[in-house]
């Protein structure tokens, strides 16, 4: 009887255990790789997603992309040159589809996992996965989500009529506090120059390649649709 | 009794020749309002011809709106007049109606178009110098620090302060901004605005970053004139709180919207400095402070933004909230005023430009009608016959007012011709709008959003837009394009200067920017202390 006890309780705190998740989803860095098909055309893109509380990164090989969440919950984006060691600072906006905290943080927006239908539930822990699907035209969306880590395990985004696919998958999460601060603290010792200073600054000669390079809302990452916006199908609100 | 006669023919020529214009005249065209209000406007000129010139000033403003070209001064007074319920085109900027004016060219020493920092160093010191420097003359380099040094150029600032005026800058943009630098400080690169701004190697030379210049004022003009004794810089306002705060998150204002608002890597608190150096002194960083500055105060140092000041129509999404220009002006003048040997204030709107590079017509206009009434604050403040005021620009931006839009037609509207109800069609079959920009980012339909700075979320999109549909007289929408660039260009054409009060009349013709300055200098006889 004892011993029976004993496994008993060996199992459920085996079992608690496993439930449980040590990573904090609000500071770590995520590896990712991205494959966009277009007919017989592929390209593959690294994107590393960093976390650090109100702040999230998007580095990409050229250029890593910072969202800061402010005290007025306005999003204020930095785009950093990482060669170059340079930023240009975008004012802060409300403007609506646009800046999408929770579009920056896990890369897919809330919204449309909202509107996704929930097909199963495995594993537990840190392992625990959501199997989301959602068909919206000729779109369909597949979504493996890591809940406790609030993390994107696997998104594929196919549209057969285009004949295009975007598949974005996780390699590999790192939870140690100290290289994410030191990521942070990196980026925040570029010198950065604020977006409505350019036009006044057009002979800096960083400033004028930066001007060739593109817009923010493009994306280092690839990962966001012809309009700037991020992939999240549907209208956007 | 020959001089005699010849005089009295000589005055009834005159009368008879003008009763025999009047006369000439139909009653269509002498009877016209627009005929006798000419006429009036033209008797006014000739009795202020005639009047005794007064040139010395007990006190002197300048105002300067950045990047008010003429083409803004026209658009932004027919939109004042049409927010009155008037057709606009017949109203007039409060300075407009100054009895003096020129014709003012901007141009660097090295360019056909100008920058902030060139042309506010010639308005401020009489010395036309190059793009990017501040405070420097022409035989400096951009961004060599060892290059600034013997090439200072004293400011009207400066000797206003040597001569015991009192003095005042205020700017909607950061006050380490270019234009209400070049009041204070010395510096081969108008972006060292901290001392994270600068190399190593600037630091290791001895040059001082510009926000670290405007605490060290009273100081840095004391060690330059040895003997002098003065009391600093006594009304300072504006913006870009991060480049006198460190780097640390204890430093951060009440208000601060990032997690570190401050951007000092030396760990200096210039704020803490400038109230440990002045500790009878006001320091207000939101509107509440600014309500709650003393009547008896006589030295004022506020810093409303982490960076730029609020575009006027933005101005109510301030977190802690801010004061207008207007405000701002008036107080200045309350406690500037109180030196009996009087005051010499520097004005800036500095975020027309903004507006401006952005592609967004109606903050710009906005902007200039706030500075309008900033400068009627001070005309309503200040006594005519002792204080000169000069209203100026620095630059232009490529800002046009195009097509043949009816009389009252929607400044910001698209264009509807003579007669008609409907928007023109241009060759596309598409309508288009009346002010629009040469180059820039081009269209984009934010609709309610009052930040101009909105707009460089995306990229340029120049062109052609079908505009059917679109309302193109919100503070969201921003006006079509021809060139893409990523920021809206300033424009090389000149730009106009208004005057009154003490020496205004010696504002006249064309002239060169740097002429300001002597108009200032002439009116407080500053160099001859």
């Amino acid at each position: 009887m004892k011993k029976a006890l004993f496994i008993l309780t060996a199992l459920v705190s085996s079992n608690t255990f496993a439930q449980q998740c040590d990573i904090n989803a609000a500071q770590l860095k995520a590896d990712y790789k991205i494959i966009n098909t277009h007919k017989a055309q592929q390209s593959t893109q690294l994107l590393t997603l960093w976390r650090d509380h109100q702040q999230v990164a998007h580095q990409g090989e050229m250029i890593t992309e910072l969202w800061q969440q402010l005290s007025n919950n306005q999003l204020r984006p930095i785009r950093f040159f990482n060669a170059e060691q340079r930023g240009i600072e975008y004012q802060p906006s409300e403007v609506r589809g646009v800046q999408n905290w929770s579009a920056k943080n896990q890369l897919v927006d809330s919204h449309l996992i909202e509107k996704m239908t929930l097909v199963n539930t495995q594993g537990e822990g840190c392992d625990q996965v959501k199997n989301y699907v959602l068909t919206e035209g000729d779109t369909q969306f597949k979504l493996t989500f890591l809940p406790q880590s609030k993390l994107v395990k696997t998104f594929r985004v196919t549209n057969e009529k285009g004949q295009t696919e975007t598949v974005l998958s996780l390699n590999k999460v790192n939870s140690d506090a100290q290289v994410i601060t030191a990521q942070f603290a990196k980026l925040d010792n570029f010198q950065t120059t604020d977006y409505a200073d350019i036009g006044d600054n057009e002979s800096d000669p960083f400033l004028a390649k930066m001007i060739n390079l593109g817009f923010i809302e493009h994306g280092a990452t690839g990962f966001y649709n012809q309009q700037g916006e991020a992939i999240q199908g549907g209208h956007h609100h | 009794m020959k001089i005699k006669t010849v005089a009295t023919a000589v005055v009834l020529t005159l009368s008879f020749s003008a009763v025999s214009h009047a006369n000439v005249l139909p009653s269509s065209q002498k009877d016209s309002s627009w005929y006798s209000a000419a006429q009036a406007k033209l008797t006014t000129k000739t009795a202020q011809a005639q009047a005794v010139k007064n040139n010395k000033a007990k006190n002197v403003i300048l105002f300067v709106g950045d990047g008010m070209g003429i083409s803004t001064l026209t658009a932004a007074r027919i939109l004042q007049g049409q927010r009155n319920n008037q057709p606009g085109e017949e109203g007039y900027l409060s300075f407009e109606k100054f009895p003096y004016s020129a014709q003012v060219k901007t141009y660097n020493v090295d360019a056909q178009t100008p920058d902030s920092a060139g042309t506010m160093t010639a308005m401020i010191s009489g010395v036309k110098t190059d793009v990017g420097v501040i405070g420097v003359n022409e035989d400096v380099e951009r961004g060599k620090c060892s290059t600034a040094i013997g090439n200072e150029l004293l400011t009207a600032t400066e000797l206003a302060e040597i001569k015991g005026l009192a003095t005042g800058i205020i700017s909607t943009a950061r006050i380490t901004h270019a234009t209400p630098a070049a009041t204070y400080a010395k510096s081969a690169n108008r972006n060292w605005e901290d001392i994270s701004d600068m190399p190593e190697e600037a630091v290791e030379a001895g040059c001082e970053d510009i926000a670290s210049q405007l605490i060290n004022f009273e100081k840095n003009l004391e060690a330059r004139f040895l003997g002098t004794d003065i009391d600093g810089l006594d009304f300072v306002m504006g913006g870009g709180r991060r480049h006198f705060l460190p780097k640390e998150a204890e430093a951060n204002s009440a208000d601060a919207m990032s997690a570190v608002e401050g951007d000092r890597t030396d760990g200096r608190n210039l704020v803490t400095e400038w109230q440990t150096h002045y500790p009878n002194g006001t320091y207000v960083m939101d509107q509440a402070g600014f309500d709650a500055i003393s009547d008896d105060a006589t030295k004022v140092f506020g810093l409303f933004n982490e960076s730029h000041m609020q575009y006027e129509a933005d101005r109510a999404n301030d977190i802690a909230g801010e004061p207008s220009l207007t405000d701002m002006t008036t107080k200045a003048i309350d406690v500037l005023g109180k030196n009996d040997k009087g005051f010499f204030l520097t004005v800036e709107s500095g975020r027309i430009d903004h507006a401006h590079h952005a592609g967004n017509a109606y903050n710009a206009l906005n902007d200039t009608i706030e500075f309008a009434k900033a400068v009627q604050a001070a005309v309503d403040n200040t006594n005519p016959e002792e204080t000169l005021i000069l209203v100026t620009a620095d630059h232009s931006h490529v800002f046009t007012i195009a097509g043949y839009p009816k009389r009252g037609n929607p400044i910001l509207g698209k264009v509807v011709g003579v007669g008609q109800t409907t928007p023109t069609l241009a060759a596309d079959n598409m309508p288009y709008t009346t002010v629009g920009y040469a180059n820039g980012l081009g269209f984009r339909n934010l609709v309610d959003e009052t930040n101009a700075d909105a707009g460089y979320a995306s990229g340029p999109v120049a062109g052609r837009v079908e505009l059917n549909g679109v309302d193109t007289n919100t503070p969201g929408f921003h006006q079509e394009t021809t060139v893409p660039l990523s920021s809206e260009t300033h424009a090389g054409e000149d730009i106009s200067l208004h005057a009154t009060g003490p020496g205004a009349h010696l504002a006249q013709g064309v002239i060169e920017q740097n002429v300001v300055f002597h108009l200032i200098n002439q009116a407080l006889e500053l160099t001859q202390q």
